[in-house]
């Protein structure tokens, strides 16, 4: 018994009674009851959806959706607070199914939808129901209009239709109801959990008897099994054009890339030559299944197959996609052969397997799939060509737990490789270096130690440690103190003293611009600095500084702009720029913005250059020989 | 799905240097665009570019694997000779941006080849961006293949074959038919923007109702109401020239925390506010950069729902062509320019420039109120494919077979309103006459239907007591009913007879100064 549903039950039903109430007021007042307990008051949806419903569906839909019970036939709490299924007790299976009914009546599709799920028990236990009620319900529409609506009311998600019901519909209207059963049809997928079912056979006959190609292909490339997958590919006619079979490769192409692709493909390109590279290449997704398999087996024949035919689009595409181990080898390969490919077709094929393999772009974040170069590849390749290794596979290179590249970082040192060297200490500066790791210790020193040797020459200090600093990618550093007391090298160049950067301008301008917070501090730290060189850089950089009144900073960091702003203001032209900057932060309601500093600054401002006080601003003089 | 080739001959790049940066967009092949120039102000170049990275990457919508597709289209650069604009549609298929970027951004080296086109803009290169420093000088090129030999082929891609869901097309389509809709335009300080987006990342409503509320009260600027704080933030400057009372309602305004980083370097925003729970669009000012976010009615109410705003218009292929011809030539034109060019009146001119905005053929330009000549794919879309039979025409057409459609009244009105104008760099008021056709009638089984058309022949206000009124009122397009009093008034004016079988012909005279009481569920308002 929970004492706390029964007091929420017994406010429901005293706001539901309230006669006093309209619509509006009902709505207002039961969604305060809905916010003050969000977790029980699912629970009493059969007390107030139905009643709800009852008053005006139109005002009280998108509450009834929102805030009715999402937890199942159970989620229900009795007159005693206990859970129960209502759908199970006489009188509240009475009101439900009532308001159902009405659902159903009205066309209220995802109203009827939630509630039908309930009654059958979920799409699962009731799918035997489900499969019924939608047979019934299509098959006895009148016409199209009403089929559509039955279509929509019954298209409860993770359904899954059998072969007879599919057919029952697709037989009434194929047109209507072909995207309904591909959606619900059972996909070999499902098969992974069981004996793999493969495709629907009479209905794929009656689609091919009626001409609908396309909804017959479209169920396969479902259904099918990998097996099945592979012997319909083989039977595509070499006699038809190269779109053609391209076209219906593509169209039987399972969504996810089968295990035995690679096998496929091999004998695809073997029986069809070059005509079916479109799609192959487009379907060259197999780093996935190499995770569910263990392995890429095959690969490395249709590698070869791909170089032997001077398929160089596809034998990067696959080398890009494979493993270390094969990346690597490739690159060596093509880096020993000093004489039977030349210079240039040396160097273009290298650039072909440079870049990216697999993307997948998700919303706020993509992941990309750059195989790394071994320490020893990469040193042959800086030997070589050490222009790739500085632009197109810098990014093959980067430092992390598996690789340090010591011996390449030796030898961009002693090159000097500015570039390179640059490019590493800004992967290096953010790793957390621990007692353990010897080797990246070591890369840790050696790139200090190559730092302070440029001391006695500060400009050109300044311009490289700028280059590392805003080389930092954004959001790479997580606990910055915790970064300063594990990485030598972020401590030397983070708290190295501000004045040496001042010696190149561009830099802070670059910090400042940084992605990397951390970066953006420093600059800010840079031009607060009382010095009167900086108060000209500020001025230079007042674009900057404004919009770090109004930019999402922490407190810290707002107020170390603030600081660099008091540095700017001293000319009239830079304090006619921020003073109405400064003058409409004040208007922001971030609740930890140093407002006091803010008004300190407009202070500091009008304080500075009497002529831009306003009428209000200025100062009252009192005159005591005035008074009578 | 609607299948479409696009070709990088190799990824877009961003290059960077000690002194220089190149950011190479690879164009579609298929589709040939040039344009290589230095960028004057590469801060705010990145930074817009950022935002439409975000918007392209962003998904404010819960979306079951079922109902999920991982698919979007490449952004669609534009260049004419006085701009350049970048397009993009968000995955949820509810935000819509446009990043209008003056040519005189750009110093342009080599011939520039104007037209559409697909860039490949990937995640990875969303995050490469931040690399880009205005200390460096930055060059810009957008054009197919011709990357030179330091990137050639790195990382080279072969032809693919995309196929895009016909309701994502709908839903790029549907947003430039929303932007010509009639509104209202208020101009707003950045800071009380961004101090609207703050509140709102600061507090989280656990109550209904949670939508931004425009109050735009005569004698005051217009104001902001945060729901269900009812907190204000009244918007210095924004003056609207209401003479009555008037409030709008939006919501899915968490979306707008998308221009949040352009807002602290931006001069002034536009805000344009459609009706009720319709579309919005906010336009960031930056120097020489515009972007504007185009926003679903809420975020659940995706822009490619339905036949939505784009319904409605029919008008002779001749006058289509016509549209088309003078827009290939001019680049972009307006309703009045199209009328004197072509001689047509102006609702056909408008329903033409419609039309060619449903086909994908012309994008309309929220700001300067033009219709600008742009194809969003390289092969011209099947509207039979795109827009599916909408059910609201069937039934109109079975309501005019069965004659159940009748006009009891028809209104001239002129409304005389207050209205800003920018003239050689002031803003001024003016005193604006607007000509309405108010039409009321029966239709079907509803007794009392009322639809308001502007001059342009557009439904702007309705009445009606169905089902579909009551619950959407406009959002999601007019109902049958008001569609069907509006067809029957079209055709009362191209054909005679049928005018003389109302019960009160069209009445000529004007109702001068009349208004219609506005309020939060029936309000509306033209430029």
């Amino acid at each position: 018994m929970d004492p706390k549903a029964v007091e929420l039950q017994a406010a429901v039903i005293r706001v539901l009674q309230d006669d006093r109430l309209d619509d509006r007021e009902l709505l207002k007042e039961i969604e305060q009851l809905a916010a003050s307990d969000p977790f029980r008051f699912p629970g009493f949806s059969h007390l107030w959806a139905p009643e709800l419903y009852r008053r005006n569906r139109f005002i009280f839909r998108e509450f009834i959706l929102y805030r009715s019970n999402a937890f199942g036939d159970h989620g229900y709490y009795d007159d005693r607070g206990n859970l129960f299924n209502p759908w199970s007790a006489t009188e509240t299976r009475k009101t439900l199914e009532e308001l159902l009914d009405q659902c159903g009546k009205d066309n209220e599709v995802r109203l009827f939808r939630r509630l039908y799920e309930e009654s059958i028990g979920g799409s699962w236990r009731g799918a035997e129901t489900w499969r019924t009620d939608l047979k019934n319900a299509f098959l006895s529409a009148a016409d199209d209009r009403q089929r559509r609506v039955a279509l929509e009311k019954y298209d409860l998600p993770s359904a899954w239709l059998d072969e007879p019901t599919a057919l029952a519909l697709y037989q009434r209207s194929p047109s209507l109801c072909s995207a309904f059963i591909l959606a619900h049809a059972p996909t070999n997928l499902s098969s992974l959990w069981g004996k793999p079912r493969g495709p629907w056979h009479q209905l794929r006959q009656l689609a091919t008897e009626k001409g609908d190609i396309d909804f017959e292909q479209k169920l396969f490339r479902l259904q099918a099994t990998e097996q099945q997958w592979a012997e319909r590919v083989r039977s595509i006619s070499p006699i038809a054009s190269p779109q053609q079979r391209v076209d219906s490769l593509d169209r039987i192409h399972p969504p996810t890339t089968p295990r035995n692709a690679t096998q496929v493909y091999y004998e695809l390109l073997t029986t069809h030559g070059s005509d079916v590279l479109p799609y192959v290449m487009k379907h060259l997704d197999l780093r996935g299944h190499a995770y569910w398999s263990g392995n890429l087996k095959g690969l490395d024949k249709l590698i070869q197959l791909a170089w032997d035919n001077g398929w160089l689009a596809l034998w990067a595409g696959l080398l890009r996609n494979s493993d270390e181990a094969s990346y690597n080898r490739a690159i060596t390969n093509l880096l020993d052969d000093q004489g039977s490919l030349g210079e240039y077709e040396t160097k273009r094929r290298l650039l072909l397997l440079a870049g990216l393999g697999q993307e997948m772009n998700h919303p706020g974040f993509g992941l990309a799939l750059a195989l790394p170069l071994t320490e020893k590849t990469a040193m042959a390749m800086y030997r070589r060509f050490p222009d790739l290794l500085r632009t197109s596979f810098r990014h093959h290179c980067r430092p992390d737990w598996a690789h340090t590249y010591e011996s390449l970082v030796r030898a961009a040192i002693e090159a000097p490789d500015e570039t390179l060297v640059d490019w590493f200490a800004s992967r290096v500066i953010t790793m957390v270096i621990h007692g353990a790791s010897h080797k990246h210790a070591a890369i840790v020193r050696l790139l200090v130690q190559h730092y302070e040797t440029l001391q006695p020459q500060p400009e050109t200090l300044a311009r490289r440690c700028g280059a590392v600093l805003s080389a930092i990618p954004a959001g790479v550093i997580g606990n910055y103190d915790y970064l300063l007391r594990n990485n030598a090298l972020a401590q030397w160049m983070f708290q190295q003293k501000l004045v040496a950067y001042l010696h190149d301008p561009r830099v802070v301008r670059d910090f400042l611009e940084s992605p990397q917070i951390h970066v953006n501090q420093l600059g800010f730290h840079i031009l607060s600095l009382d010095d009167p060189a900086v108060a000209q850089l500020s001025e230079h950089n007042l674009d900057l500084l404004c919009a770090a009144l109004l930019r999402k900073l922490h407190r810290r960091t707002r107020l170390l702009a603030i600081d660099a702003l008091l540095q700017a203001v001293r000319t009239e032209r830079a304090a006619r720029v921020v003073l109405p900057k400064a003058r409409a932060a004040l208007r922001l309601p971030d609740k930890r913005y140093p407002k006091e500093n803010l008004i300190a600054l407009i202070a500091t401002i009008l304080h500075r250059h009497p002529s831009l006080r306003s009428e209000r601003e200025q100062p009252p003089i009192f005159d005591h020989r005035m008074q009578p | 799905m609607i299948p479409l080739a696009v070709s990088y001959a190799s990824p877009s790049v961003l290059e960077s240097g000690r002194d220089s940066q190149l950011l190479g967009l690879a164009a579609n092949d298929h589709r040939p665009v040039r344009l290589v120039a230095r960028v004057r102000n590469p801060l705010l170049f990145r930074f817009c570019l950022q935002t439409l990275g975000s918007l392209v990457w962003s998904d404010d919508t819960w979306i079951s694997d079922d109902e999920w597709t991982a698919f979007t289209l490449d952004p669609v650069v534009t260049v004419h000779p006085d701009r350049i604009m970048f397009e993009a549609f968000s995955r949820d298929q509810s935000a819509y941006g446009l990043l209008i970027i003056d040519r005189d951004q750009f110093e342009t080296s080599g011939q520039v080849s104007c037209g559409t086109t697909n860039v490949d803009f990937t995640a990875w290169l969303y995050g490469a961006l931040a690399e880009m420093r205005s200390s460096r000088t930055t060059t810009f090129r957008v054009e197919a293949g011709g990357i030179e030999v330091s990137t050639r082929q790195a990382g080279g891609r072969f032809e693919q074959k995309v196929e895009l869901p016909e309701s994502w097309v709908r839903g790029f389509l549907n947003i430039s038919a929303a932007m010509a809709f009639p509104g209202t335009r208020l101009r707003a300080e950045p800071v009380d923007m961004l101090a609207v987006i703050r509140y709102l990342q600061q507090h989280k409503a656990k109550t209904a109702p949670r939508a931004l509320r425009y109050e735009m009260i005569p004698g005051r600027e217009a104001e902001i109401v945060v729901e269900p704080f009812e907190t204000r933030f009244p918007l210095v400057g924004a003056n609207h020239g209401y003479p009555k009372p008037r409030i709008i309602r939006t919501w899915g305004r968490r979306r707008l925390r998308l221009i949040e980083p352009l807002l602290p370097y931006a001069e002034h925003v536009e805000i344009y506010l459609k009706g009720r729970a319709m579309p919005s669009f906010y336009a960031v000012g930056l120097p020489g950069y515009t972007f504007v976010l185009g926003l679903s009615g809420w975020t659940a109410n995706s822009l490619t729902t339905g036949t939505g705003f784009a319904a409605g218009s029919s008008v002779s292929d001749s006058a289509v062509d016509r549209a088309l011809m003078l827009l290939q030539q001019q680049y972009h034109i307006d309703v009045e320019t199209l009328c004197a060019a072509a001689t047509m009146d102006k609702p056909t001119a408008m329903a033409a420039l419609e039309t060619l905005i449903r086909r994908g053929r012309a994008v309309f330009d929220v700001q300067a109120r033009r219709v600008r000549y742009r194809e969003l794919l390289a092969e011209p879309i099947d509207e039979a494919k795109i827009y599916p039979p909408d059910p609201r025409l069937v039934q109109v057409e079975r309501w005019h077979r069965e004659g159940a459609v009748h006009i009891r009244d028809t209104i001239l009105r002129k409304t005389t309103k207050t209205r800003q104008f920018k003239l050689d760099g002031q803003w001024i008021q003016r005193q604006v006459d607007l000509r309405d056709r108010v039409l009321t009638g029966r239709v079907g089984e509803q007794e009392e239907v009322e639809v308001v058309l502007d001059d342009e022949g557009r439904i702007i206000f309705g009445r009606c007591g169905c089902d579909h009124f009551v619950s959407y009122a406009l959002s999601k397009g007019p109902c049958a009913h008001l569609m069907a009093l509006e067809r029957q008034s079209r055709r009362h004016l191209h054909d005679p007879s049928a005018l003389k079988s109302t019960a009160n012909p069209i009445s000529s005279l004007p109702n001068e100064g009349t208004e219609v009481l506005l309020d939060d569920n029936n309000e509306y308002d033209d430029e």
